[in-house]
């Protein structure tokens, strides 16, 4: 049975938190609210396309990627500028 | 004696290091880089990489030096303006160090050409403002198990990965597809300090040194972060996906792709 009990954490980096109402680079969610990716991305307030990188814990995840308690997200803005 | 006299005398504060000694300047100066990019990224690579005895420079860049580029693409100055930035490039740093070949291409990298352009290089520099060019590399380097330092910079903060192509996580580890053209800004909309890109391309260059030498260890499996408006420095830890369509285990991506830009 999946767990929706728990917390998961999010960070932002490479300036996606600008793109926050809060700008903050670390946030903690409850599993039950933010169950999948796509959850966090729309809990944060992201607009579709803000993102480039996504992991989970360190490696890619999709968006329907279904979170357990203690993941950690990582998110970044597609960033290619040289 | 691996090393002249006169080398002795221009490499004289990296010999002395431990970890590059004679050895070290040796295998510098019989590896070759090729610099993707002679912008704000390719500039303090292509200084410190030719200043420090790398024996075969490659640089590529089908642009010509504008006014605009000034303020943050330090090799070149106000006379270059209207030159090929490849030549330009090649002929200041051939009056930085004589004693390196510098091979300028003013290409633009496609599906067609890459390959044999990556083929006659050891290592491979991304310092390129465009994610087609982006993805033809790291498809490259890891076709042709090649090490691909990759850099990018936007606004304040800047991002750095090395690949060791078909060993470590690669860019299509962790961003499988480009995003679509319109997603993306780049830094003449929405803007780029000049020391951003000369942090992050100070960090290429020494990764190149770092792999090129065997010195400390390079950016394998960890994407840094730069925020130069925190002034914070963050690591993220990566990982090899087997899903990954150019280095999985079952891959989907057996020659190069031109996508849009």
């Amino acid at each position: 049975m999946m767990t929706t009990t728990g917390t998961i954490t999010a960070r932002l980096f490479a300036g996606l938190e600008t793109q926050t109402a809060e700008r903050r680079t670390q946030h903690a969610f409850l599993l039950a609210e933010t169950p999948t990716v796509d959850a966090v991305v729309e809990r944060l307030g992201l607009k579709p396309g803000a993102t480039g990188i996504v992991l989970v814990n360190g490696v890619h995840a999709g968006g329907e990627r279904v979170l357990k308690p203690g993941d950690e997200i990582a998110l970044f803005p597609p960033l290619g500028g040289g | 004696m691996l090393i002249s006299g006169k080398e002795r005398l221009r490499y004289d504060c990296q010999l002395v290091l431990k970890d590059i000694g004679e050895r070290g300047q040796d295998r510098l100066r019989k590896s070759s880089v090729l610099v993707v990019g002679a912008g704000g990224l390719g500039a303090p690579v292509l200084y410190y990489i030719v200043a420090a005895g790398v024996g075969r420079v490659g640089i590529v860049d089908d642009d010509v030096v504008e006014l605009s580029n000034l303020q943050r693409q330090i090799l070149f100055t106000t006379e270059d303006i209207g030159g090929s930035k490849a030549e330009r490039a090649a002929a200041r740093l051939r009056a930085l160090n004589p004693d390196v070949q510098v091979e300028p291409h003013a290409l633009r990298l496609t599906a067609a050409n890459t390959l044999d352009l990556v083929r006659r290089y050891d290592v491979i520099v991304t310092a390129v403002d465009n994610f087609p060019t982006r993805y033809l590399l790291n498809d490259a380097c890891v076709l042709e198990r090649k090490t691909l330092v990759d850099g990018a910079v936007l606004r304040m903060v800047g991002l750095a990965m090395t690949v060791k192509g078909g060993e470590t996580a690669c860019y299509r580890c962790l961003f499988p597809e480009p995003p679509p053209p319109a997603g993306v800004v780049s830094c003449s909309e929405a803007g780029v300090l000049g020391p951003i890109p000369g942090t992050i391309g100070a960090i290429q260059a020494l990764e190149v040194i770092k792999v090129l030498t065997g010195a400390g260890a390079p950016l394998y499996d960890r994407l840094v972060q730069f925020d130069g408006a925190a002034m914070t420095f963050n690591e993220v830890q990566v990982a090899r996906v087997p899903t990954c369509p150019v280095c999985g285990e079952h891959p989907t991506i057996t020659e190069l792709v031109d996508y849009d830009e």
